[in-house]
């Protein structure tokens, strides 16, 4: 029987139950102001890694390109503040909604090139909007970037529960998303094109909508992690983001969403443990990832699920089914 | 005949070879049909041609009078003419059930469910085509299922959109003993309910006791037309099959 029904219910409820519980009162541990940037910095790249997962991991549309999202939204929320005068509450969610059209944009290509052919090509985008944002100093600040961005807040327990806040929510919506009949949909795109099409899909229409729903989410990362550092630069389209938020998402596992939180816990920790020793540090942690990799190619959260026989990544309609499934097993069992 | 499916001067050529060539076809509703041929003679090439998933370079094809030439494939499967692939195409990560349920939440599907949910209905479709019972199948992920059974949820998921026009591409390939009288039987009672069937197949024996009509393709071309007993006498037909004994393809 498949993974997907296992349950695990109470399991996965107590482990939810206690993330939570740790996540709000961490502050009460420590205040210490470079440990809650290292968790704020944290919880913004898990969602970062679900946007990219929800395209990648649900839709299978396999981009290079995620730091085109983050970087565009990164920018219009620090233009947006510095020119317009907006309040970070404000231009976050105005850079997701930018997210949005960057993702229609960045979506056109995948009508014509499928697999590999569209993930060479997202590439692209990112790296040609980095050299264009250098191009126009007067908006973009050119080389240097947009500095003097107001932060989230001067208090950064604020900021540490609004970065909480902004990822539990949007966990919390990519995984409803993942698991309703839109979900379904999008999986069925990822599993075969074709064979969605002839089942009556719209297979443009719902990659426009997993591009744009992705460009969403990781636009609220940018933009959040712009008044965060109170800058942002042409760094932000570099190839090296949109590899984090994959590799994020897949030591997590990749189409699981949730994956990206313990992704993204890791590589923090990762970073923390390997502070020291500088330039071996990328060695080291590449080595590492080669290790999970080989080893839990399913990602680190799914292998925990399956240890625990906790389900992860069902469609919402599976609970009806037991329910049908006990009624045709008595059914059947009549002479 | 109440004609449901017309195809009009259908050309399709893929660099300098023909691989249909100026097709003419015209199906009622109800039928029962057979699309034969040796390898390569284009039958695969006229199903992806009505199904949209290959443009024609010229020629029609008219879905109840209405012309669906160049739509997409989800367009014309919405208008009710659904299909099947020779090699089987299951979302394998996903449960049995959950392949069914996708089609079911096609524009077509939705319509057709009737405040249904779509778990009952996917059900109702796999218990058609004899997935279940076992109820345990549901349970699987396509990938889990064998050969006989993946055959059966591609012709599930096709009968998920409520088509008019069902096409099979090969339904028995590769089917053992034990697995070939259940497709015979779940093709058999689709028909008697009314569907119209065309079906792509190597295997003459089950086709002729399928088939009202078959239609035998070489080079793309339509080389004879007729009921199961006239094509087995017919002599461009045995040419086409290498001088082979065409009577002897249905024994």
């Amino acid at each position: 029987m498949s993974q997907y029904l296992k349950g695990g219910g109470s399991v996965k409820r107590v482990l939810v139950f206690a993330s939570l519980i740790l996540l709000t009162l961490f502050p009460a541990i420590t205040t210490d102001y470079y440990v809650l940037s290292i968790l704020i910095s944290t919880n913004i790249f898990a969602v970062f890694a679900a946007s990219w997962d929800i395209l990648a991991g649900v839709t299978g549309q396999f981009s290079f390109g995620q730091a085109l999202f983050f970087g565009v939204a990164a920018y219009m929320s620090g233009a947006l503040n510095l020119y317009l005068g907006l309040p970070p509450w404000l231009t976050i969610p105005l850079g997701g909604a930018f997210g949005v059209v960057v993702g229609f944009l960045v979506g056109l290509p995948s009508l014509r090139l499928k697999g590999r052919y569209f993930t060479i090509t997202s590439v692209i985008f990112p790296t040609i909007l980095g050299i264009i944002i250098v191009e126009y100093p007067e908006i973009t600040g050119g080389e240097t970037g947009l500095y003097g961005l107001s932060p989230i807040s001067s208090d950064i327990l604020v900021t540490y529960y609004g970065s909480v806040l902004l990822m539990l929510a949007s966990i919390y919506l990519l995984v409803r998303l993942a698991n309703s009949n839109l979900g379904l949909v999008f999986k069925s795109i990822r599993e075969d094109e074709d064979a969605a099409e002839a089942t009556g899909i719209n297979t443009t229409k719902y990659k426009f909508l997993s591009f744009a729903i992705s460009g969403f989410f990781a636009g609220l990362a940018g933009g959040f992690q712009a008044h965060l550092l109170m800058f942002v630069g042409s760094y932000v389209f570099n190839v090296f983001y949109s590899l984090q938020a994959m590799v994020t998402a897949a030591l997590g596992g990749i189409g699981t969403i949730i994956g990206s939180v313990g992704g993204s816990y890791l590589m923090s920790i990762l970073n923390e443990i390997l502070r020291d020793v500088l330039y071996f540090r990328v060695l080291i942690t590449a080595i590492l990832m080669l290790i999970i990799f080989r080893y839990f190619p399913m990602g680190i959260m799914r292998k925990i699920a399956i240890r625990f026989k906790i389900s992860i990544g069902s469609w919402r309609g599976l609970e009806e089914l037991k329910r049908i499934k006990d009624g045709h097993n008595s059914r059947s069992q009549r002479p | 005949m109440d004609t449901i499916l017309e195809v009009k001067d259908l050309n399709k050529r893929f660099d300098g070879i023909t691989a249909v060539d100026n097709f003419n076809l015209q199906i009622g509703r109800g039928e029962l049909i057979g699309l034969i041929g040796p390898n390569g003679a284009g039958k695969t090439t006229f199903f992806n041609l009505l199904t949209g998933f290959t443009k024609p370079d010229s020629g029609n094809v008219f879905l109840k009078g209405k012309k669906i030439t160049k739509l997409k494939p989800h367009k014309i499967a919405n208008l009710g003419m659904s299909r099947t692939f020779q090699i089987v195409k299951p979302f394998k990560r996903l449960l049995v059930v959950e392949n069914v349920a996708i089609a079911i939440l096609s524009e077509r599907g939705k319509k057709k469910r009737n405040g249904a949910s779509v778990l009952t209905k996917a059900l109702e479709y796999l218990r058609r085509v004899e997935i279940i019972p076992p109820a345990e199948n549901m349970f699987k992920l396509a990938s889990e299922l064998s050969h006989g059974y993946s055959k059966r949820l591609d012709i599930a998921r096709a009968l998920a959109l409520e088509p008019e026009v069902l096409l099979l591409d090969e339904p028995f390939g590769g089917l053992g003993l034990k697995e070939t009288p259940i497709m015979h039987s779940v093709i058999k009672k689709l028909h008697e309910e009314g569907l119209t069937i065309i079906i792509i197949e190597h295997k003459m024996r089950e086709l002729g006791k399928l088939a009202q009509r078959l239609v035998v393709m070489n080079f793309g071309e339509k080389i004879a037309e007729g009921t199961p007993k006239d094509i087995a006498m017919n002599q461009k037909v045995c040419e086409a099959y290498l001088g082979k004994e065409v009577g002897n393809l249905f024994a």
